[in-house]
């Protein structure tokens, strides 16, 4: 489905994907786990094409990513939920579901199943995006992506900042999107949540994939999760 | 019970203004002022579309406004005496000349859009002020006329201003309807995160070229019909002052609303005519509250009345 080869990313001067390869196939929830300044939201930056590799390939399906705007890379099926709660703050909530606005398109989830997914959405609807908070900004940033015909989502720390329960909710939903039969892929801090959603993992170290394994062997592999997360 | 009392309150507010715009040549000193309002009001709100809804500083209005108001000068005075194809020419040139300079411009983001914009600007003033046999250079272009349109005659001011206010009803109008479509809603998504709008699948340049026509057409709509007000085309039109006017007039009125950078054309050119009776140095007052606005009042007038408005509920 989604396959990364010897992906070299720059910030300018600074080279911070150092030739970064993995694999996610059809069904798979899969993540990127790594210290912070690692490369992991780089990597799905570089993948969306926002900060584009200057070397390797990124093949999606059995299409070339890298060239492609990210506009087009959108529009062929791949959905992006950045790290800051990634909303449009002065527009509400129904109109930032609506935003990909193309009419009659095909959505994932309709808005009757985001909202049986998302209530607290349905409940403000008309609310601005400003105007909600930072755990409700999150779902309607989620929810935002499912609305769109998508293959594969790319979640950046979508847990980040939110109280338990709201963590327990978007691990509920992650299950009911690789029901969906959408490809996941998860940039994660809490490990913890990893391990309970996830299939298999990838460890991003100073910009390489340093360790890849299912989440049987992950989940038991105390010495992988100290050396390289600190956990 | 909220919702049709808002828009009960609307409706009123509205209708107010429209009686207002109708007995305003009545209220102002003179009739031409007023008319010179609504053509700054149209030229404001047409800006507005581009910085208050797209988010792109553009310091090069002045091109589209000045080309609109040349272009139908030099219709009327060298090509054939008649209004309305005179204006349609005028709008077709300034939106031309924005697919140009957008085109050339949007790629850029920031500084270097308004430098780029600006640069365009200047290059259109200096090719007018050069080109004496088309353009009257320094002098600007004379003697527009203004040919009756059927019973209209235009020659008289206040036909006039009904003509003008005529056409600035009509894109307000086409405005609303802009800015609260589903491509406005892009807009002001693409406004506030450019790279979360791409990767929901949009063309963000795109968006923003549409819209920079969008603005040309209407400004140079207002040029046009500056034109017809003054029966001359000033060369300042296209100066960078005119740019920078139409940046303060839509900031001063509160931008991203469209009828803010109305009420700021209104506020900043009465202010002007009645503070250039005592001074010379009105530009000194108007720097004034410029910053005054910036510093004090970020919404503008606009924040200010809706304040209010929300008060007396």
């Amino acid at each position: 489905m989604l396959r990364l080869q010897d992906v070299n990313t720059f910030y300018g001067d600074s080279h911070i994907l150092k030739g970064i390869s993995f694999e996610v196939k059809d069904g798979e929830l899969a993540t990127l786990l790594g210290r912070n300044g690692a490369g992991k939201s780089t990597t799905l930056k570089s993948i969306m094409g926002i900060v584009p590799p200057k070397e390797g390939s990124i093949l999606f399906g059995n299409e070339e990513m890298v060239g492609k705007r990210p506009h087009q890379i959108a529009s062929l099926g791949l959905g992006y939920v950045p790290e800051e709660r990634a909303i449009f703050p002065s527009l509400s909530v129904l109109e930032n579901l609506n935003l990909p606005t193309k009419k009659n398109r095909k959505r994932l989830w309709g808005l009757e199943k985001i909202y049986e997914y998302f209530p607290v959405l349905k409940e403000r609807l008309h609310h601005k995006g400003s105007q909600l908070s930072g755990g409700e900004q999150q779902m309607l940033a989620i929810a935002r992506v499912l609305t769109m015909d998508i293959k594969l989502m790319m979640l950046d720390e979508p847990t980040e900042g939110l109280a338990p329960f709201l963590v327990l909710e978007i691990g509920k939903i992650l299950q009911e999107i690789k029901k969906s039969r959408v490809v996941v892929l998860l940039v994660e801090q809490n490990t913890r949540f990893a391990i309970n959603v996830a299939d298999k993992h990838h460890i991003i170290y100073e910009g390489k994939i340093a360790y890849r394994g299912d989440n049987d062997d992950f989940g038991v592999d105390k010495e992988i999760q100290t050396r390289y997360l600190g956990v | 019970m909220i919702d049709s009392a808002m828009s009960k309150k609307k409706i009123i507010t509205l209708s107010s203004a429209v009686l207002l715009s109708l007995l305003f040549p009545y209220l102002t000193p003179y009739t031409a002022l007023a008319s010179e309002i609504l053509v700054f009001a149209l030229f404001a709100m047409s800006y507005d579309l581009v910085l208050g809804y797209a988010g792109m500083l553009s310091f090069g209005h002045a091109a589209f406004f000045g080309i609109g108001a040349y272009t139908t000068g030099i219709m009327l005075v060298r090509v054939y005496p008649s209004v309305m194809p005179a204006l349609l020419a005028g709008v077709i040139v300034s939106s031309l000349a924005a697919l140009f300079v957008g085109y050339l411009s949007i790629r850029r983001s920031g500084i270097y859009f308004t430098m780029v914009t600006l640069a365009f600007a200047q290059m259109f003033y200096f090719t007018a002020f050069k080109w004496t046999g088309l353009t009257g250079g320094d002098d600007g272009l004379q003697g527009v006329p203004r040919p009756s349109i059927g019973p209209l005659d235009l020659t008289s001011e206040i036909t006039l201003y009904y003509f003008i206010l005529f056409f600035v009803l009509l894109s307000i109008t086409i405005g609303l309807r802009v800015v609260n479509s589903p491509f406005g809603k892009t807009l002001q998504a693409l406004r506030e995160n450019k790279d979360r709008t791409m990767s929901i699948g949009y063309d963000v340049d795109k968006f923003r070229l549409i819209v920079f026509i969008i603005s040309g057409f209407f400004s140079g709509l207002a040029g046009g019909l500056y034109a017809l007000l003054l029966n001359f085309v000033p060369l300042s039109s296209l100066y960078w002052t005119t740019s920078g006017e139409v940046v303060v007039m839509t900031i001063v009125g509160g931008m991203g609303t469209l009828f803010g950078p109305v009420l700021g054309a209104l506020g900043i050119i009465l202010l002007r005519d009645i503070i250039s009776n005592f001074t010379e140095s009105w530009n000194f007052i108007m720097g004034l509250i410029f910053m005054g606005c910036v510093l004090g009042f970020r919404g503008g007038i606009m924040s200010i009345i809706r304040d209010k408005l929300k008060l007396n509920v």
